[in-house]
């Protein structure tokens, strides 16, 4: 009867030790995955970031290297591409890294009609003709965006530029 | 042959516990040798940035070798040491020592000649200086400003 015991009692103690470590790997676990996907996040956030000020710089790039402006179009995307020096042509880039989705639109400025009170300061209202406002032929808002799937779930990093020919001498 | 079970399940919950603990020191060590990476990266996208930006001139001496003319006037020269592989800023390294650079290329995309306003896409590759295996390319595009 003793003997019995004995060995009820190793199974017991197995038994035990196999529930505390799944207890600690339930608990653990999860934890892990929290910080990789963290890590994951923060890595693909650096480099949206890189992606997005490329589109930045080549975009301020043409339009401070180019006086017609006509020659891209308003509330239309570009891509920059190169092939020797910085253009953009008509499109959105896609797989960027294997995973980013990346657009520029020029975007046309609304200003208030210059008086000497407020001399054409900008209206960022959806219908510029309704607030009263001009657009403004010499400045254009260049709205860089960046995006990626993370886990089923679209993130997004918007810059925005305004440039105007005044201040670029064009 | 209770015993023999018993010391087996201990046996495995005990590498199980020396894996998990290994693991978990390398990923840390790991991490640390990520976090020297990303703050060169950081480090160089700074400096890069705002003196070219900022430049009145920008000379490309050679395809990885780039002379600016400051604000001030003051002149600053960057180039790869291939000898410590660190990055020089007039002599002087302005990377740390955990860190080699492979590569550092400098690519003008400029639109109009010089010395109108220049467009430069730096290409940079580096590595850990003790753990090759931890390495990170980066792409950094920088356009001078008007009035600079």
């Amino acid at each position: 009867m003793r003997i019995f015991t004995r060995r009820g009692f190793l199974i017991l103690e197995a038994i035990i030790a196999i529930g505390i470590l799944s207890v600690i790997l339930v608990t653990v676990l999860p934890s892990l995955s929290f910080f990789v996907k963290r890590a994951r996040r923060s890595q693909n956030e650096t480099q949206a970031t890189l992606l997005l000020q490329e589109g930045m710089e080549v975009a301020y790039h043409v339009f401070s290297t180019t006086s017609n402006w006509d020659l891209y179009a308003i509330d239309t995307s570009y891509r920059p591409v190169h092939n020797g020096m910085w253009e953009l042509v008509a499109g959105v880039d896609t797989d960027l890294e294997t995973l980013y989705t990346r657009k520029i639109e020029i975007k046309a400025v609304c200003r208030h009609p210059a008086t000497s009170a407020q001399p054409g300061e900008i209206l960022d209202v959806p219908d510029c003709s309704a607030a009263h406002g001009l657009f403004d032929p010499t400045s254009r808002s260049l709205i860089t965006t960046v995006s990626w799937d993370e886990g089923g779930t679209v993130q997004t990093l918007t810059a925005k530029l305004l440039v105007t020919k005044q201040l670029l001498s064009l | 042959m209770e015993l023999l079970i018993g010391m087996t399940l201990i046996s495995f919950i005990f590498l199980g516990v020396i894996t998990a603990t290994a693991v978990l020191l390398n990923s840390n060590a790991r991490v640390k040798q990520i976090d020297h990476l990303e703050q060169a990266k950081n480090d160089l996208q700074l400096e890069f940035s705002n003196s070219i930006r900022w430049a009145k001139a920008i000379t490309i001496v050679s395809p990885s070798e780039l002379t600016i003319t400051n604000s001030d006037s003051s002149t600053s020269a960057y180039q790869l040491d291939v000898s410590t592989k660190r990055i020089v800023k007039n002599g002087v390294p302005i990377t740390s020592d955990t860190v080699d650079i492979m590569n550092f290329e400098i690519n003008d995309y400029s639109r109009l000649p010089a010395p109108a306003l220049r467009s430069l896409q730096l290409f940079i590759e580096m590595q850990h200086h003790d753990f090759s295996a931890v390495r990170q390319t980066f792409r950094l595009v920088v356009s001078q400003r008007v009035g600079s």
